[in-house]
């Protein structure tokens, strides 16, 4: 239906009156001549209203005359009645025609380039070398089509740490896509294996150096584990050689973490109160536009909750913009007095936290302290793991 | 009743060959969408056009379309779109 509004506005179309005792008559006449009708309305009993190509038109009077119906047109559409019009009004029309021609310039220029695969670094060097060979914002599509084989070749030149380098355009976008270049990690000098937290060593598996302790031996934190001096005899000239090594091997030990908590028996709880004050803002980069306030806002006696929706979040993830709802609650403080069990309940909560965020491996097991001290109910939990305790201690720190 | 025959010869052909009979055979389809608009294709001409009421000549019969507000939205050689609250669509002395 698009397609046919569109050719009928540049062919040309009339609204016709058909008047008759006939029109179905008509109607199918003309159909099977091959008009196109469309829009057809019963208007009364013997009038009905069609739309009909220009050029249809002397057609449909013959075919009118022959099932005795009464053609007229009633109204004009499309671009050969318009044409007189608008050669009247030339400022128009050239304004018209050099919209349409900036907006043909501007849709073939290149506004953003999105650089993927160069990971978390920020890809300044890239950046900077894209511009030079002049794949910037403003570049037409076509001027960078012709010279994208050369931008690539030259952009990987350029940037050595870079095996491949590819651009595509998709709009007004330009994506280039990076491949970074893997190196093999730089060798560790001669060091020793050191231990990282105090413990029962209970496994010692030596890759390189000499072991320092045996299963069984209790350490202390920075003790010496995998030494990476070697001392042997050389054959040849029968002297003692000392050699310099980077040690390497795995000392699991038996250590002990412990976790204190302390839990107030008496807690001070906000209680609201009727007076609040909402207040709705629009957040856009650092920019902050407030919509409106609702309520008046506490002078003390508050407390404050921010609630934050992200709107929009565009090509750029910095372009920031957020919908924040402010909320200013009146309340009084009451002082609470919690049972036995709510203050073990809560200082457990606590430490479970505390214990997720030191993201304890392979537990043989856990023991609970409980002790009161004045207001305070204090938790100790102990943890016993088997961890691995080996720590590298280069030799220009020791 | 030879027209008939050879009709029928063509759709059983066909359905031997497993040809989709829309595009084998000249049958008029019939395509509505809810109760606002009706298309139908390999028609043989409007027997009567109102606002109310709309009777269009099939291959095999009539077809009546009953609602308020009718409008023929394009009328072609094979096609007819009709547009409007369609309340009832009614086949009559189909064969």
């Amino acid at each position: 239906m698009n397609f046919n509004a569109i050719v009928s506005f540049f062919t040309g179309n009339v609204e016709i009156l058909i008047r008759g005792y006939q029109i179905e008559k008509f109607i199918n006449l003309a159909t099977s001549s091959g008009l196109y009708l469309w829009d057809i309305k019963r208007l009364g009993s013997e009038v009905i209203k069609a739309r009909i190509r220009t050029h249809g038109y002397f057609r449909a009077r013959e075919i009118a005359r022959k099932t005795g119906c009464n053609l007229k047109i009633h109204r004009k559409y499309g671009w050969p009645f318009l044409q007189k019009k608008a050669l009247r009004r030339r400022m128009f029309f050239i304004g018209a025609l050099g919209f349409l021609t900036m907006l043909l310039y501007i849709s073939s220029l290149v506004f953003f380039i999105k650089i993927d695969g160069y990971g978390d670094s920020q890809p300044t060097k890239l950046i900077a070398s894209l511009n030079r060979m002049g794949l910037k914002p403003g570049i037409t599509r076509k001027a960078l089509l012709e010279r994208k084989r050369l931008i690539e070749r030259e952009v990987m030149l350029l940037n050595p740490e870079l095996v491949w380098v590819g651009i595509t355009v998709k709009g007004v976008v330009a994506e280039v896509k990076v491949v970074p270049r893997k190196t093999a990690p730089a060798e560790i000098g001669a060091c020793d294996i050191v231990a990282a937290y105090d413990g029962v060593v209970s496994k010692v598996v030596v890759i390189r150096g000499v072991p320092m302790v045996k299963e069984g031996d209790v350490v202390a934190k920075g003790d010496l584990l995998i030494s990476g001096t070697r001392w042997y005899n050389d054959q040849q000239t029968n002297e003692l050689v000392k050699q310099e090594v980077a040690a390497s091997g795995v000392i699991e030990a038996n250590v002990w973490h412990s976790i204190e908590v302390l839990e107030p028996k008496v807690i001070w709880k906000p209680i609201p109160l009727q007076s609040h004050s909402i207040q709705y803002k629009l957040r856009w980069n650092d920019k902050l536009f407030t919509l409106g306030t609702f309520g008046v806002k506490p002078v003390q006696n508050y407390y404050w909750q921010r609630w934050r929706k992200r709107l929009y979040q565009g090509r750029n993830p910095s372009e920031v913009v957020e919908f924040i709802k402010d909320v200013w609650q009146e309340v009084s403080w009451k002082q609470v007095k919690r049972s036995k069990r709510q203050v073990q309940q809560a200082a457990l909560e606590e430490a479970f936290r505390k214990q997720k965020n030191l993201k304890l491996q392979n537990i043989k097991h856990h023991e609970e302290n409980w002790s009161e001290d004045g207001m305070f109910v204090k938790l100790t939990l102990t943890y016993e793991v088997s961890q691995d305790i080996a720590t590298i201690a280069p030799r220009e720190r020791r | 009743m030879a027209k008939h025959r050879s009709q029928s010869v063509g759709v059983k052909l066909a359905q031997f060959l497993d040809i989709p009979l829309d595009t084998a055979v000249d049958w008029p389809r019939l395509t509505l969408n809810a109760n606002r608009n009706l298309v139908l294709q390999n028609h043989r001409g409007i027997i009567e056009y109102d606002q109310s009421l709309i009777r269009i000549n099939t291959k095999f019969g009539e077809l009546k379309i009953i609602g308020t507000n009718l409008a023929l939205l394009s009328a072609l050689k094979d096609e007819i779109v009709v547009e409007g609250k369609i309340s009832k669509v009614e086949m009559v002395d189909w064969r």
